[in-house]
């Protein structure tokens, strides 16, 4: 059985292990907060999906020590920007205090026309360049995931899918901020 | 045109933050004088950002879908009615 200890060790993968473990220990902690707060059980749902995705996004820049407490920290988080004026009194240890929401926590609502599009002409290199950059996989279970023979072919995928996506992204012509951001 | 290995794979080591500090200052000179490189180099950085807000929104999807299977679960009944009952009032 998964314990706590093997998710601070493969934090950057959501597996049904991890989210099994995750959902059994943690859950019910924040559904009993977010009920006790008037939310709904989708609040519920909802925050802990966001918090576990915070929690995958920032064990790659750091190790997490207490992924559970973590959890739990941004869940609250999460829920004082959700219900703003709303918010019943919820109380925040100094841990808590010092946790931050990561600003890319990015809603399907807020999925951009060129996500879209790129999902549609290059789901395949999407999904090869995110197992690159930030799904913690080493180049051999990127071999093995995605069907190469050998370490330099996917190398070489991962080569002109990013040249493809680059393309596609001076192609659409974005705006120069975007750019700049 | 074929696009060079080298230069992405040197935008890529620029990225990740893997040049020298003497490399660091002809490639950002390249930048101030080759149009061209910079808009590449802008283009691959925005790949970086482009690449992670998918990330993110595969994660949600997957999240929703072990969800939905865990709290569905007949084998998790207890567990669901324990969850439903925060939320009867």
């Amino acid at each position: 059985m998964e314990t706590m200890n093997d998710i601070q060790i493969r934090a950057v993968h959501l597996d049904d292990a991890l989210y099994t473990a995750l959902y059994d220990e943690v859950f019910p902690v924040i559904a009993s907060i977010i009920s006790r707060q008037g939310g709904s059980r989708i609040d519920a749902e909802d925050i802990f999906q966001d918090a576990l995705i915070a929690l995958l996004d920032g064990h790659q820049r750091t190790t997490i020590q207490d992924p559970v407490r973590y959890l739990v920290g941004i869940a609250k988080h999460l829920w004082l920007r959700k219900a703003r004026t709303n918010a019943r009194f919820l109380k925040l240890d100094d841990y808590e205090r010092s946790l931050t929401i990561p600003d890319e926590l990015a809603s399907e609502a807020e999925t951009s026309a060129l996500i879209r599009f790129l999902q549609r002409a290059g789901g395949k290199c999407m999904d090869l360049l995110t197992d690159f950059y930030f799904a913690g996989r080493s180049i051999a279970e990127i071999a093995a995931r995605h069907g190469f023979a050998t370490i330099h072919s996917a190398s070489v995928q991962k080569h002109k899918c990013l040249v493809k996506i680059r393309n596609i992204v001076k192609e659409k012509q974005l705006r120069h901020e975007d750019f700049m951001e | 045109m074929k696009t060079s290995w080298n230069e992405v794979e040197l935008i890529e080591r620029y990225l990740d933050h893997q040049l020298s500090n003497e490399e660091i200052a002809t490639f950002e000179d390249r930048m101030e004088t080759d149009a061209a490189f910079r808009v590449s180099v802008l283009a691959q950085s925005y790949v970086r950002r482009l690449v992670k807000k998918y990330y993110l929104i595969q994660l949600r999807k997957q999240a929703r879908i072990l969800h939905s299977r865990l709290y569905n679960d007949p084998a998790r009944r207890h567990m669901r009615q324990a969850i439903d009952a925060l939320f009867k009032n």
